[in-house]
């Protein structure tokens, strides 16, 4: 039986040998089965990938990370931008990193496009809160005092989620707790939509609960493309 | 028969069988066998059976558990579960369009 199984190639015998030696041990092959084995061991040779890793890293893990690299720069200009005031005290002036924080956004929509490429075609809500969210998170970071936009960028990305979820894309641990994170900024803006500006502005809300989440968004899409994805499949 | 099992050429309806097998819970390679042989009727060679699997772990469909010994125990994903489920209603389908039309003819 050796002899047959050394008709396949070597990365393949290195992933299923055993545990085919194991099947062929629980029930002797008959001379059909025999054929059967040469005849997989002729598709094996042919579809050599088959036996190679199971999931495969998307460069566009690095575009990703490249995005939250952007996000702190913005943050760190926004952060030192000129102090000025106003009638409701001082404030500092972060405009400076508008255009930083527009790129990291699309930054993320690229990584987010990964997402929704290993998504089935079934998965319809996850798919087209995905497109949502592409379409928001620039605009989000045009209009950031937009409180609606900022909303449905965060509930349009945590369904996303659930959609890789429900796919066994990501795994419960990470996506429950990556909601959790975004459910702060969401709540917060819900919140804000009913308060008038300046209200929002006293209110003394730390940005890093605003960015925090987002930023740990861009950290693990950027690695969990980077270690690679189950591929998409076509229900 | 959707895209996805077309890609799987010879390996279609073996892989269909094996999603239904493990449907029911994670088996390791022999316990399909015998499965899919109840399920089908007919025996699943073990080069069909290991060329079906690798090619449903590679889209993500099904996954390998830690070996048990030298078995190694494979379970269906919550993407295998949604392709096998849109597979069978696809087959619903087509079964309940094929009785209409031998119910019409028959008539």
């Amino acid at each position: 039986m050796s002899i047959l199984l050394r008709l396949y190639p070597r990365p393949w015998r290195d992933r299923f040998e055993e545990e085919f030696v194991a099947v062929l041990s629980d029930r002797p092959p008959s001379l059909a089965a025999r054929a059967d084995i040469v005849r997989g061991a002729i598709d094996a040779w042919l579809q050599p990938q088959l036996a190679g890793p199971d999931r495969v890293p998307d460069r566009h893990g690095f575009t990703t990370l490249a995005g939250l690299l952007v996000l702190v720069a913005a943050l760190l200009i926004a952060a030192n931008g000129p102090v000025q005031s106003d009638a409701y005290g001082e404030y500092r002036e972060g405009s400076a990193a508008w255009p930083l924080l527009i790129l990291a956004t699309v930054l993320l929509s690229v990584g987010l496009h990964s997402l929704i490429r290993h998504l089935p075609v079934g998965a319809r809500v996850g798919r087209l809160a995905g497109w949502i969210a592409i379409a928001t998170g620039p605009l989000w970071s045009i209009l950031p005092w937009v409180w609606p936009i900022g909303l449905v960028l965060l509930t349009s990305v945590m369904l996303l989620l659930i959609g890789t979820l429900r796919a066994g894309i990501l795994p419960a641990w990470l996506v429950i707790m990556l909601t959790a994170l975004l459910a702060i900024p969401a709540a917060l803006f819900a919140t804000f939509m009913f308060l008038p500006w300046y209200a929002v502005r006293e209110a003394g809300i730390h940005p890093l609960l605003l960015v925090g989440p987002l930023g740990a968004l861009w950290l693990v899409v950027g690695i969990r493309l980077l270690r690679g994805l189950p591929r998409a499949a076509e229900p | 028969m959707p895209q996805l099992f077309h890609e799987f050429g010879r390996f279609a309806e073996p892989s269909l069988y094996i999603l239904v097998s493990l449907s029911s819970g994670p088996k390791h390679g022999y316990a399909i066998m015998a499965d899919v042989e109840e399920i089908s009727g007919s025996p699943m060679g073990p080069g069909t059976l290991y060329g079906a699997l690798a090619r449903l772990e590679r889209r993500g469909l099904i996954e390998a558990l830690a070996p048990d010994e030298r078995r190694r125990p494979y379970r269906l994903t919550a993407l295998g579960a949604t392709a096998l489920e849109g597979q069978l209603e696809h087959l619903t389908a087509f079964a309940r369009t094929g009785f209409a039309r031998l119910r019409g003819t028959a008539t």
